[in-house]
């Protein structure tokens, strides 16, 4: 499993230029393929188990996918603007970020309590620990691939 | 020793005839005309169930594959336990997640128990 986790670390792809949206979506797809795998391998769940978390883990990782996807929106409109942004566009694109971060909490916590019903506490303990490792990977190889903002030229 | 002996004996012997015995049975799935919803897509499946048995508790586990928004590959499990007959169909439906894509989907005995006598 960790060689697994190493490689889809070590996967993320290095940009000369700024991504384009493609780009961005391919590179969230090419570190969310193996999610699952990498879960199962930390879980160990038994069978009775699996029964009744995979479901649940589905309904949770597609509401995760949805703020994924609002995410990369925001970084596709920041990338493309983010030598010429204005104060209210600045504003904006903050807002829906804290927006999205909450949304994350929020969808969390509530998928959270399902999973406690399902697994054992250290089982959901675990759970939430890879679930953090692996975001932080993406958000990491997001984070290296995004510039930082800067005003328009002439102010 | 003699009486540990006829214990484990008579506890060997009383696990033997616990036991449930077990059948063999198939499952075919045919895809159905799919169930259009605003957000989603439901796949129905007939489901029918080959067994010699004249009854038995067959558990079938239906596995769906979907791929998310954000590329992710989910397989998802679940089971459905059902008292059958020779040639006993049923319907099974499935609503692939808003925004994915059904990969794949396999139908599979999992267990078949005779019903008791």
């Amino acid at each position: 499993m960790n060689a697994i986790l190493l490689s889809l670390m070590l996967a993320g792809t290095t940009w000369a230029a700024l991504p384009s949206a493609n780009e961005t979506q391919a590179m969230r797809a090419e570190l969310q393929k193996q999610r699952q795998d990498i879960v199962a391998g930390v879980l160990e769940l038994t069978d009775d188990e699996a029964l009744a978390f995979w479901p649940a883990y589905r309904d949770y990782r597609v509401e995760m996918a949805r703020l994924g996807d609002r995410a990369v929106k925001l970084i596709d409109e920041f990338v493309a603007n983010h030598d010429k942004l204005s104060d209210a566009q600045a504003t904006r694109l903050v807002d829906e970020h804290l927006a999205i971060q909450a949304e994350r909490v929020a969808v969390r916590q509530r998928h959270i309590k399902v999973f406690r019903k399902i697994l054992p506490a250290t089982k959901v303990a675990r759970f939430v620990q890879i679930e953090n490792k692996l975001d932080a990977t993406i958000d990491h190889e997001l984070a290296m691939a995004v510039p930082l903002a800067m005003e328009p030229a002439g102010e | 020793m003699k009486a540990a002996i006829f214990g484990l004996c008579l506890t060997l012997a009383t696990a033997a005839a616990a036991a449930p015995s077990t059948c063999t049975a198939e499952v075919h799935a045919t895809e159905r005309t799919d169930d259009v919803r605003d957000e989603s897509v439901g796949k129905v499946f007939a489901v029918s169930i080959d067994t010699r048995e004249s009854c038995a508790y067959v558990d079938v586990d239906f596995t769906a594959t979907e791929r998310l928004s954000d590329g992710e590959e989910i397989k998802v499990r679940r089971r459905g336990s059902r008292k059958v007959k020779p040639g006993t169909t049923y319907k099974v439906s499935y609503r692939v997640a808003p925004g994915a894509e059904l990969l794949d989907t396999e139908f599979k005995v999992a267990r078949c128990v005779p019903c008791a006598e």
